[in-house]
């Protein structure tokens, strides 16, 4: 059984597998204890999640009546509006449960939607807003939403907009419309509608009658209608507009000039990232996703484009805040891109792009190549530290298939002899595990390879572990009992014994150990294995006991910790023992 | 929702569905009774609904689990809004990379592997961090809550 600290914080993570699935089931079945641990995760989960999404979103200001509860009342603009339609009705539900008869609803005619008015709206936000938090946060809303209806200060917004924009929708031919005919249960949507009138949408209550949808769709009509460069300029004045959401208005026109031209919508977009509001965090990302869609489209044009740039210094300065957060030069983001286009049509120049990179975009792209014979042409123009994890990426999928295909391909690449072997020894560990190659195997294959100690030793125990696990037959249940072949451990360990590099031959074999109580999860039959070995060697070795013990304590089990003090306390005082100790203890 | 299925879209989907469902049936609602464990006794047929569904097998708990979190939920959910305050004050004392992590985790919803892709570092490496923030969260709830009350 896994401990239940770490089955719950895996569940969260999205990192338990079925099996893991099925251990949590039994485990909360087993006792209301248990339910009531993963409970209160649950809602410190959804509570973490909703500070984060609280401190990302914009701040809408409302009227007076429910001014007070300002600093709770945000408008996500990242979700779905469904999503936000949905909670809202959650949230007026709770309320109404409290205070059916206090409020006034009526049903619009036109849309069939259940409208709010505004008195009924400053009566609901005037109960305890807890009420609403708790019913959004109980069906799982990723923020607090709430009922908006058009009031005084989000009026004298739009209008200001509306001012704003005049002269850009004289400019585009787009009538201006005014604010007012957006009022929920107006007739017929207008056929030409505004920039402001899409804000005052984007901007209004969490939901989308279907005359709001007519003008959102309507307004994408038009936005398809305009050529690239008229998409440009709406983009350019978009920017200016004081609108603390017209990041939602940028990302519906450069979706639409992406579409239509993706090197304006590269150039533009490169040109307005900024970090001073959301619409330029927003360029960021159009940025990229421009760039992608022109080096499919035209990469020559795209490339050219990128090298006169960037030879300019026309990215100079220019971040990527990265999902808001880690900062990427745009050029990194850039190269990526290319290097992914390269590899299809040039991998040499994707190659010589590669050694140019950063190792952390280096090690990002490289996880896109999965032909060996484009990984043939890269590997040479890389840097040492570059060239590892591209080659034991391939060959830890080409030895799960063919063994003898993998060692001929290292052996192909004309890396030196201890780099070669090293990369060997990765494709040796991966086809033991997939069950292509037998203990015999290995030792055959690995009799030659000029390996260092601790490469050599990690090698063995890796495919002693992988000989002596028993394939699941259901993925859904961790077999505690069957998952080991615990009575041919003794058979392994004798093996590694034999094959193992000088002095290593102990450490190797409590990290075996080691290994099979974590896989297996049976600490008692991993320590009845230890016993036995100490029983057969008639002394307790240092080296076994501490790499055994220091498998127990990481498995964040409160009994394989306190298992691993105990052994460690057998052995005499030494550095080695004593360090030994202080992290167990350290992580308990 | 969330918290019993593991994909985000289709969580969503349900947590859409419940509200249409509970706008649909809000006449059958007694008033003498809670509202919240009628809202959520809803939610809960909704996700044994899509469990069925074979096609979005989605959801991770079986139907006598997910009625046992369902009552636990509604138990322990109303005592706990008081620590929104504290929490957002305890995640801006995170140091910098933690708040990073719990950003990409929780608001760009990247998963351990994806976070690693972007910041360097495994999974799993990723994951025992993330579980480090949260107990740094929770003491740092403690430790103000103590020195409020």
């Amino acid at each position: 059984m896994k401990d239940p600290a770490q089955l719950i914080s895996d569940y969260f993570d999205n990192a338990l597998t079925e099996a893991g699935i099925s251990e949590l089931n039994a485990w909360l079945n087993a006792d209301a204890s248990h339910m009531q641990r993963f409970t209160e995760a649950a809602i410190f989960e959804q509570q973490i999640r909703e500070a984060v999404l609280k401190k990302a979103q914009i701040p809408v200001k409302h009227a007076a009546p429910i001014a007070r509860h300002s600093a709770e009342i945000k408008v996500h603009s990242h979700r779905t509006r469904w999503l936000a339609h949905a909670a809202a009705w959650v949230g007026a539900f709770t309320i109404f449960g409290n205070s059916a008869k206090a409020t006034t609803t009526s049903t619009s005619a036109t849309t069939g939607t259940t409208i709010y008015t505004q008195s009924t709206i400053a009566i609901l936000m005037k109960k305890t807003i807890t009420s609403v938090t708790a019913a959004i946060l109980l069906l799982g809303g990723s923020g607090i939403y709430m009922i908006h209806r058009s009031n005084e200060s989000s009026r004298h917004r739009v209008e200001t907009m509306e001012n704003e924009i005049q002269s850009l929708s004289n400019q585009l031919g787009i009538k201006s419309t005014s604010v007012s005919n957006r009022r929920v249960g107006a007739t017929n949507a207008p056929k030409t509608v505004s920039v402001v009138q899409i804000l005052a949408v984007y901007e209004g209550d969490n939901i989308i009658t279907r005359q709001e949808k007519a003008i959102l769709d309507e307004f994408n009509n038009q936005l398809d209608a305009m050529d690239a460069e008229a998409l440009k300029n709406l983009l350019v004045d978009a920017e200016k507009l004081s609108s603390p959401i017209n990041d939602r208005l940028a990302r519906a026109i450069m979706e639409v000039l992406v579409r239509k031209d993706p090197a304006v919508a590269t150039q533009i977009a490169s040109q307005l990232i900024g970090r001073s509001s959301e619409f330029l965090f927003q360029m960021s990302h159009s940025a990229a996703q421009a760039f992608d869609a022109w080096l499919t489209k035209d990469p020559a044009a795209a490339d050219a484009w990128y090298i006169a740039t960037a030879a300019s210094g026309g990215l100079n300065g220019k971040s990527i805040p990265m999902n808001g957060l880690e900062d990427l030069a745009i050029d990194r983001s850039f190269a990526r891109s290319r290097f992914t286009t390269q590899l299809r049509v040039n991998p040499a120049e994707a190659a010589a792009m590669l050694a140019t990179m950063l190792p952390a975009d280096v090690t990002a792209a490289l996880k896109s190549v999965t032909d060996p014979d484009a990984l043939r042409q890269i590997l040479p123009k890389l840097s040492p530290e570059q060239k590892g994890p591209a080659a034991e990426g391939a060959i830890k999928a080409m030895a799960a298939n063919d063994p003898n295909a993998a060692f001929t391909w290292a052996k192909s690449l004309g890396m030196g002899d201890q780099e070669r072997d090293t990369l060997m020894a990765t494709g040796i560990e991966a086809a033991v595990s997939s069950g292509k190659l037998n203990l015999a195997g290995v030792a055959e294959w690995s009799k030659n390879l000029d390996l260092d100690a601790k490469t050599r030793s990690k090698m063995l125990v890796s495919a002693a572990t992988s000989v002596s696990l028993i394939p699941r037959e259901n993925e859904n249940r961790i077999d505690v009992k069957n998952s080991v072949v615990w009575d041919r451990v003794a058979e392994r360990i004798d093996w590694l014994r034999k094959e193992a590099p000088a002095d290593a031959a102990e450490e190797m074999v409590g990290d075996y150990l080691g290994n099979l109580s974590y896989r297996s999860h049976n600490l008692d039959k991993s320590l009845e294995a230890y016993q036995n070995e100490v029983t057969k060697l008639g002394r307790i070795d240092p080296d076994l006991t501490i790499a055994f013990a220091f498998h127990l304590q990481i498995q964040q089990n409160d009994s394989a910790k306190a298992a691993a003090l105990k052994l460690l306390n057998t052995l005499p005082p030494s550095e080695k023992r004593d360090h030994a100790i202080r992290t167990t203890e350290l992580n308990r | 929702m969330r918290a019993v299925v593991r994909d985000r879209t289709a969580a969503e989907d349900v947590l859409q569905e419940t509200a249409l469902v509970l706008f649909r049936k809000f006449a059958e609602y007694d008033e003498q009774r809670p509202f919240l464990g009628w809202a959520l006794g809803i939610a809960r047929f909704q996700v044994m609904g899509m469990q069925r569904d074979a096609a979005r097998g989605k959801v991770v708990f079986d139907d006598e689990v997910l009625a046992k979190f369902t009552e636990s939920w509604s138990e322990q959910a109303s005592e706990v809004s008081e620590r929104s305050v504290t929490l957002e004050f305890c995640i801006e004392r995170l140091a910098g990379h933690a708040q990073r992590l719990v950003k990409l985790r929780y608001f760009e919803e990247l998963n351990a592997e994806q976070i690693a892709e972007q910041l360097g570092g495994t999974g799993a490496t990723i994951r025992v961090t993330l579980q480090r923030i949260r107990e740094q969260l929770r003491a740092c709830i403690e430790r103000q809550t103590q020195l409020e009350g």
